[in-house]
Order: structure tokens, then C-alpha cells, then sequence
């Protein structure tokens, strides 16, 4: 089957041709270029900012833990 | 070959976390995945939408990447093939778009010096290419867009430079069937 196809080789020039002149490279739009670029840049500032959500999270959940166990001393005081 | 020796100072930097290397990547390779995808969609919204969705992926992955003799290049068109194989599959499970909205117009293919007669055998040629399995028309983009050898070919979708020879007749081979079905506009049979 291969080798019938190569046989016809001649045969696809045309085709071949009419590919060629279709496919035009195609350049994006300026604006969509540098906005996704500073998007992408603008990540790792995103990333800091999710460690800070970490920090806060451990925080609070410190701050929580304390106050039960002091709620508990009080209660178990009075 | 000196791009790729380039390439692969630029993403060593990209993995340690140089948002400036990736930067140069992106440059270097935006237009070509964006062209892509645009012709695998025909749609400018979707290509920007996709090329936004490729860099975004390899810039949480790019430590993934592994050279291994896969350019950048070929790794990138990975994931742009991925993402344009599950868009194709959404689009067809939610059905919410005719053929005709999927296949782009003439008008939508802004080429400068464009006529209405070539603009018109482009539509019916895209028309009948988006018809073939895809790895036909990933195969037929990469060649006549990307520009890109049988070799390069191959590495991007995994296959031996024969296969991706033996894959391109049988492509031509149906192409010119599905044209003798519906003929281009001032084109002759014999």
C-alpha cells in the first residue's frame, strides 16, 4: 500500500502546491502577546502571595489552638 | 542548532526560577504555537485562549521538562496538541457550535493581499482538512506552517521519520480524493 502511494509521488505536486500558498504564518495580536507575557511574569508574585495565605492559615490556626487551651485553663479554674 | 544550544542555557535558568529566562522562551516561541493552534481551530478567540493555556502548563512544568533529545519546541507542541485534542472533544460533547462556526470563514483568515478567490479555495481547503484525523492535520500544520522536517515531525508526535513519510502520502492521497469530491474554484479535472 506504501509503496503504491509513493508510486503516485508525481501526482501530490499539485496538492503539495496549494497547501504551500494557503497556510500563511499568522501573527498574534500585539496587545494579547505582551498582556499574556506580563501575565506570566506576574505568576511568581502570585506564588508569594500564596505562601503569605499559608503563613496567615498556620497563624490563625496557632492563635485558635491557644485561645481553646486557655478557654480550657479558665473553665477548668473557675 | 545554535537555538537549541541557546534553548537549553535559557531553560536550565527557567527551572531555577528565572521569570526572565521563561520570558525569552516565550518570545522565542509564541508565534509559532499560537499559528498552531490557530490553524488547528481556525478561531482567533481559541487561539489566544489556548496559546494562553500552553505557556501557562509549561511554565508550572518546566521543571518536568527533560531535554532527552525532545527540543523545547517539539514539548511545547506537545502540550498545545493536548490542549487542542481535549478542546476538540468538549466542543463535541457539549455540541453547542454548527460545522460551520468550527470551520473558519474566508473572512477570518485576515491575509494581507488576500482575494475573494483564494480566500475561497483556502475555506474549502481548511474545510476538507479539519475533516481528517487529527494527527493528519497535526501533521499537515507542522509541515506547512511550522515549516518543519519529517525528522521534527516525528519527534513532536512520536513516530520514525518513515511513519510520518508514510503518514503524509496517505494524507495527500485523501486530501486529493476529498477535493476531486468537492472541487476548488477554478480548478481543472481531467
Amino acid at each position: 500500500m506504501v509503496n503504491d502511494v509513493y508510486i503516485n509521488n508525481s501526482d501530490f505536486s499539485s496538492i503539495e502546491e496549494k497547501l504551500s500558498s494557503s497556510f500563511r504564518p499568522i501573527i498574534p495580536d500585539p496587545h494579547f502577546r505582551s498582556q499574556l507575557e506580563s501575565r506570566l511574569i506576574r505568576r511568581s508574585e502570585i506564588t508569594l502571595d500564596t505562601r503569605r495565605k499559608g503563613m496567615v492559615l498556620i497563624v490563625l490556626t496557632i492563635g485558635l489552638f491557644i485561645g481553646g487551651f486557655l478557654y480550657f485553663l479558665f473553665r477548668k479554674l473557675t | 542548532m545554535t537555538e537549541e544550544i541557546d534553548d537549553d542555557a535559557i531553560i536550565k535558568k527557567a527551572i531555577n526560577g528565572e521569570t526572565e529566562a521563561f520570558g525569552i522562551l516565550y518570545e522565542r516561541y509564541v508565534n509559532r504555537i499560537y499559528n498552531y493552534i490557530y490553524y488547528r481551530t481556525g478561531n482567533v478567540k481559541e487561539a489566544e485562549d489556548l496559546t494562553s493555556r500552553v505557556f501557562q502548563r509549561a511554565y508550572k512544568h518546566i521543571q518536568n521538562y527533560t531535554h532527552r533529545g525532545v527540543p523545547f519546541s517539539a514539548w511545547l507542541y506537545r502540550i498545545a496538541h493536548n490542549l487542542v485534542a481535549n478542546w476538540y472533544r468538549d466542543r463535541s460533547r457539549k455540541k453547542e457550535v454548527t460545522i460551520d462556526e468550527r470551520i473558519p470563514s474566508a473572512a477570518q483568515f485576515d491575509f494581507p493581499e488576500s482575494n475573494v478567490e483564494h480566500d475561497q479555495e483556502v475555506e474549502k481547503l481548511l474545510k476538507v482538512i479539519r475533516k481528517l484525523p487529527q494527527e493528519r492535520q497535526q501533521l499537515i500544520i507542522l509541515k506547512y506552517v511550522e515549516g518543519l522536517s519529517n525528522a521534527d515531525i516525528g519527534i513532536i508526535m512520536r513516530r520514525s521519520e518513515g511513519a510520518i513519510k508514510s503518514l503524509y502520502h496517505r494524507t495527500l492521497s485523501s486530501l486529493r480524493k476529498e477535493l476531486e469530491k468537492k472541487p476548488i474554484k477554478g480548478q481543472k479535472h481531467g
